[in-house]
């Protein structure tokens, strides 16, 4: 049989379908994502504040040093990682335990399977709101949670007091666990597709072998989703170097500065400071932060071999 | 048979992490508002009254956030348009740019390809003054197409991403055939090949549309009446209210919530599908 060659096109028109193909896109990202990228730096490297509009002049890499200089900077970045680590770490775990229990089959699979969308179909700004609820004064976990510091102070005859979201770690680890939540059901789809391509057989050698179940899954499961796990972790650090929305419903930032993320302390340094130069240098070292660590996960995704250039 | 049982009581603990906290708010929703100082679980007395305050504006002008409340059904619709809007325009530039990279070999494909990863790592802080000035520039502040334009860029890398994974799962031999029938490649892409890859397209569809319409900080900066302002643009202005009762927030909040949960609901099987399949693949 002869080989049909793609398209009869001449070889200088053949590489011309395709890049007109990619025209829309191109156009629309460069638009408004290259080019905002690149004013964004250059106006970072200004004085620029909207209170005074006359004074706008060049002064190099100041207001990174004015940066890297303030404690509010340092302050909202450790968060940001705090922040982004344990949710990263959470998002996996859950989700992992969502979709190895969505492989097995029973009855009902299909309704769990239909009810894991219902995280991710929430607007971020309502999932905020939602959780003011639920952790409010009247919430109902927020019930649960006086319940169980008071089982615990009598357990362990201590004296905890809990303040609810006026407490600077509640507030942070609540905003952690809210963000959590919605971000498990894209995870869980990823790993549930990983998880199905794995090959049967393994298990069935594995079996026969005798090996446990817990080796079963240390031994083949986990393997067989490295990459999953990668590029989860890849959306979820890029995710919780974002979060914005969230916070914005949820906590405003406070108690005190408990949950300045750093998407936040951005957005503040724009909108309430109207620093349009440093609010600039601000996002310039978010994107070299999360661009950082793609190309991390990106070379271990190379490394194992798992991406082809 | 105590695996069977521990594997139930594994899939209660999963439904209800998934569904306890959404329910709590659907169930508070219904409440008049002295049941939830109670800290109940369910509504004692259900009412609709939450729900009226969206829907009766003159009945219940003097309620607290019914300046907030009676500007819902307009949002909605600035919502409705903007996702269809950003859907659509993912849609047609997604899936011709997903085709030339998925099926015409050509020089720069790999760079293009790191084009699309890395606009998709760009965090929207990282350019929202910038965007802020070029709408502003424009003329387009408050107008939904400075927020379709935010919109598409933000999902379109996705979209191109997950199609192309898509169309790469389809034989081969489905175009050699349309092309030995002198179908041009324009041709096979609209008559053979969209056709096939239609559950995809349906995916990344929905996907886009859900992604706009619960997108915050672009909608909360470009827009500024109710012109343009999306549900979610409003419904963030209970969080600066502090005498709105949590019974209508939460009503509001189902109300925002609800056209995505039907869609994640129908297009359910699709989605994890679609997502799922071309992620890993």
């Amino acid at each position: 049989m002869t080989v049909i060659k793609p398209f009869h096109l001449m070889a200088r028109t053949r590489d011309v379908l395709p890049l007109l193909l990619n025209l829309p896109a191109v156009i629309l990202l460069l638009a408004f994502i290259a080019y905002p990228i690149g004013i964004s730096f250059w106006m970072s490297l200004h004085r620029y504040n909207l209170r005074r509009p006359d004074q706008v002049y060049f002064h190099g890499l100041e207001n990174y040093a004015n940066i890297l200089a303030s404690s509010e900077f340092w302050n909202a970045l450790w968060i940001s990682l705090y922040f982004t680590f344990m949710a990263v770490l959470l998002v996996i775990v859950i989700a992992m335990a969502i979709a190895l229990l969505l492989h097995e089959s029973f009855r009902g699979r299909g309704v769990v399977r239909a009810l894991l969308l219902i995280p991710w179909a929430i607007p971020g700004v309502v999932n905020g709101l939602m959780w003011v609820g639920l952790l409010g004064d009247y919430g109902a976990f927020n019930a649960m949670l006086e319940d169980s510091v008071a089982a615990i102070n009598y357990l362990f005859g201590i004296n905890i007091v809990y303040t609810g979201m006026a407490s600077p770690f509640v507030a942070l680890n609540a905003a952690i666990g809210a963000h959590v939540w919605r971000s498990v059901p894209f995870a869980c789809i990823i790993f549930l597709a990983a998880i199905q391509a794995i090959p049967t057989e393994q298990y069935r050698a594995a079996r026969v072998d005798g090996a446990t179940s817990w080796n079963r899954f240390r031994f083949i499961t986990l393997p067989w989703l490295y990459h999953a796990v990668l590029v989860v972790a890849i959306f979820e650090t890029m995710n919780g170097f974002r979060a914005f929305d969230l916070i914005y419903a949820l906590t405003g930032g406070g108690p005190g500065d408990a949950t300045h993320v750093i998407a936040w302390q951005t957005y503040k340094e724009a909108f309430a400071r109207l620093d349009f130069g440093g609010a600039n240098a601000y996002s310039y070292l978010i994107t070299l932060i999360t661009m950082t660590l793609a190309i991390i996960y990106i070379r271990l995704l190379y490394r194992r071999g798992l991406v082809q250039g | 048979m105590w695996r069977r049982a521990a594997l139930y009581i594994y899939a209660l603990v999963a439904v209800i992490y998934l569904t306890l906290p959404f329910a709590w708010v659907a169930a508070v929703s219904f409440m008049p508002e002295r049941e939830v100082t109670q800290q109940r679980w369910w509504p004692e007395e259900p009412t609709v009254g939450n729900y009226s305050l969206y829907f009766d504006v003159e009945g219940r002008s003097a309620d607290v956030g019914a300046a907030i409340a009676r500007q819902f059904p307009r949002a909605i619709f600035n919502s409705l348009i903007i996702g269809t809007a950003v859907m659509l325009l993912n849609l047609t530039c997604g899936s011709l740019a997903a085709y030339a990279l998925a099926r015409l070999p050509f020089r720069g494909n790999l760079l293009l390809l790191l084009f699309y990863l890395g606009s998709r790592s760009v965090p929207g802080v990282a350019i929202m003054i910038p965007m802020y000035l070029l709408m502003r520039s424009y003329g387009l502040l408050d107008t939904h197409l400075s927020v379709i334009l935010s919109h598409t860029t933000f999902t379109l890398p996705f979209t191109i991403w997950i199609l192309k994974g898509y169309f790469q799962t389809v034989p081969l031999d489905l175009e050699r055939a349309a092309r030995v029938d002198g179908c041009t490649p324009l041709g096979a892409l609209v008559r053979v090949f969209l056709p096939v890859t239609t559950p995809g397209l349906v995916a990344v569809g929905i996907f886009a549309f859900i992604a706009s319409w619960g997108e915050f900080l672009f909608a909360l900066l470009f827009t500024t009446t109710i012109a343009s302002r999306p549900v979610t643009v409003l419904a963030s202005d209970f969080a600066q209210e502090l005498q709105v009762p949590f019974t209508v927030i939460a009503a509001g909040g189902v109300l925002v919530i609800l056209l995505p949960l039907v869609l994640s609901f129908i297009f359910q099987r699709l989605i994890i599908q679609g997502i799922g399949g071309s992620v890993t693949g």
